[in-house]
């Protein structure tokens, strides 16, 4: 081991870093070398040197500064700085996450309520609809639904408003056949005479009250979108174009389409039409109007009242009675006394008041 | 190791990575005089010391659920506080601020401060802080770990993230200048 080998070693020994076998080669050496072994005196006096130098002492105070800037932050500080800083990236992030969410609420206001007034409009539809009489024919019945709602997606604008009047005007169009001063030809090629004939009493008696409602309900269309289509349709179409009309000629017979085409009722019948009674029944009296003065003293005397009435063509009408339900009996026996009276829906189950609609007819 | 840290019980240790705060307060007492000390020797002015000491706590603060415990948590510290040394000195700002002050503040040592210290003493004193201060940073900060704190060569590898014959040879070269510069003390 040369001079210079063995003071590369001076540190690691006086550390006691040196593995046995190394140190004993140098421990050798320097028990052989005077000037080596005094260049690790030296060495092991500065070391002392270093080794007695004071501890220095973090100035007075240093705990508390310390404490004070690590005290913990309360949490919404914590979490304000979380999203916001770093500002420069999150802020600009956050901004455009904002406008993609107001972005998509505007979409969404835009486009859920015309959805939502959509269903609206769709829901009366089934309900205003009469259910079938048991002798009436069902495909015509469903070819005079289908036709008219097939137009309306494409006739609906944004505006709820606008697509109500739509819709009547396409429902009017319907109504066109009935009140056209020439029926067209179609129609009258289509109507099956069989239809009527075979019809028993009491399913011709359904068969009308059903078609009732839904001429209150096409004729409520027809008054408020009537005009409308007349504007937009020529008046050739009723007679060239007669597609509506023989929608619903089939379903009903010729007579009984023109009673109650010619029937203008109100727009609160309308809206009552949308609802089925709970009865029905049909009153049948030689002397309409003692019968309805007897109907007036029986309605007085029970508690009844009337809810509306509506002229049902050839002298015939139709009147909706409000009857409780415990005086239903007596107003029944009252109605046979007064004609002959036959029920026509009797519901299972009764509600306290009963809407009870008449057919007072000859 | 220099007057010894507090006990670093599993219990401690476990407080410290719950957010504790008397624990974190306990740490900073015991070992804010050693962390300062390091910073000292290696920034050579009290107030970039003190800098540097304040910061490597708060680091440690926010790093603690993540000390696993394989280091002793004063070797954690220093090798927290030795990296901040490093990087603030080779930052250009600061060697910029020190070729303008063009010449390193010698740091007292606090015998003077002591009324029984003499003047020989004193005198040695400062030219070894002076010698400390002249050698290179990568030189200074083992001799600061070793010599000055105790660590043992492993826990200095382990706290500068160097080879243990780097460390050796790093701490003989450093130990030979001082020798030099201390010559005329030692005979």
């Amino acid at each position: 081991m040369t001079c210079a080998e063995n003071r590369e070693q001076h540190s690691a020994l006086l550390d006691g870093e040196l593995p046995a076998p190394e140190r004993a080669l140098v421990e050798a050496h320097l028990a052989a070398c005077a000037e080596c072994s005094a260049e690790l005196a030296r060495l092991a006096r500065m070391l002392g040197m270093l080794h007695a130098l004071p501890a220095e002492r973090a100035p007075l105070g240093f705990v508390d500064r310390v404490l004070a800037v690590a005290r913990p932050t309360p949490w919404y500080v914590r979490a304000w700085r979380g999203l916001t800083q770093p500002w420069r990236l999150k802020l600009p992030l956050e901004a455009a996450a904002l406008v993609i969410v107001a972005l998509g609420a505007v979409y969404v206001f835009q486009k859920t309520p015309e959805l939502q007034r959509a269903a609206r409009y769709e829901a009366p539809a089934p309900s205003s609809t009469p259910a079938p009489a048991p002798g009436a024919p069902l495909p015509v019945q469903e070819s005079t639904r289908a036709k008219p709602s097939a137009p309306a997606p494409a006739a609906a604008p944004p505006s709820s408003a606008v697509s109500r009047d739509a819709n009547r005007a396409e429902s009017s169009k319907l109504e066109s056949a009935p009140t056209a001063p020439t029926p067209p030809p179609a129609e009258e090629a289509a109507k099956p005479s069989g239809a009527v004939a075979p019809l028993s009493k009491e399913s011709d008696l359904k068969d009308k009250a059903a078609s009732t409602r839904e001429a209150e309900s096409l004729g409520e269309k027809k008054k408020t979108g009537g005009a409308r289509m007349d504007a937009q349709a020529p008046p050739a179409a009723s007679t060239t174009q007669p597609a509506p009309a023989p929608q619903s000629a089939p379903t009903q017979p010729e007579p009984r389409r023109q009673r109650l085409g010619g029937a203008a009722p109100g727009a609160p019948e309308a809206a009552r039409a949308f609802t089925p009674p709970d009865a029905s029944g049909r009153l049948s009296v030689g002397d309409r109007e003692a019968a309805e003065r007897a109907l007036i003293e029986l309605r007085g005397r029970l508690g009844v009242t009337e809810a509306f009435r509506r002229d049902a063509g050839d002298g015939d009408v139709v009147i909706e009675m409000i009857v409780p339900r415990g005086a239903l009996a007596d107003f029944t026996r009252g109605l046979d006394g007064i004609g002959r009276w036959t029920w026509d829906r009797d519901p299972s189950t009764l509600p306290p008041q009963i809407r009870l609609q008449i057919l007072l007819a000859r | 190791m220099r007057g010894e840290g507090p006990s670093e019980s599993e219990t401690f240790l476990a407080s410290l990575r719950a957010g504790d705060p008397q624990a974190f307060e306990d740490m900073v007492k015991t070992h804010q005089h050693r962390i300062y000390g390091v910073a000292l020797r290696m920034m050579g002015s009290r107030a970039e010391a003190e800098e540097v000491a304040q910061e490597t706590f708060l680091r440690a603060h926010g790093a603690l659920g993540e000390f696993r415990g394989d280091a002793r948590l004063s070797t954690w510290l220093y090798a927290i506080a030795s990296r901040l040394c490093l990087n603030r000195l080779a930052s250009g700002e600061h060697r910029m601020a020190r070729r303008r002050a063009d010449a390193l503040e010698v740091v007292p040592g606090r015998s003077e401060d002591q009324p029984g210290g003499d003047l020989e003493r004193s005198e040695r004193e400062a030219a070894l802080q002076r010698a400390i201060a002249e050698l290179p940073e990568d030189r200074r900060v083992v001799v600061v770990l070793r010599d000055l704190e105790g660590l043992a060569y492993d826990e200095i590898a382990a706290a500068l993230g160097l080879e243990l014959g780097t460390v050796r040879s790093r701490l003989h070269r450093a130990r030979l200048e001082l020798k030099d510069k201390l010559e005329r003390y030692l005979t």
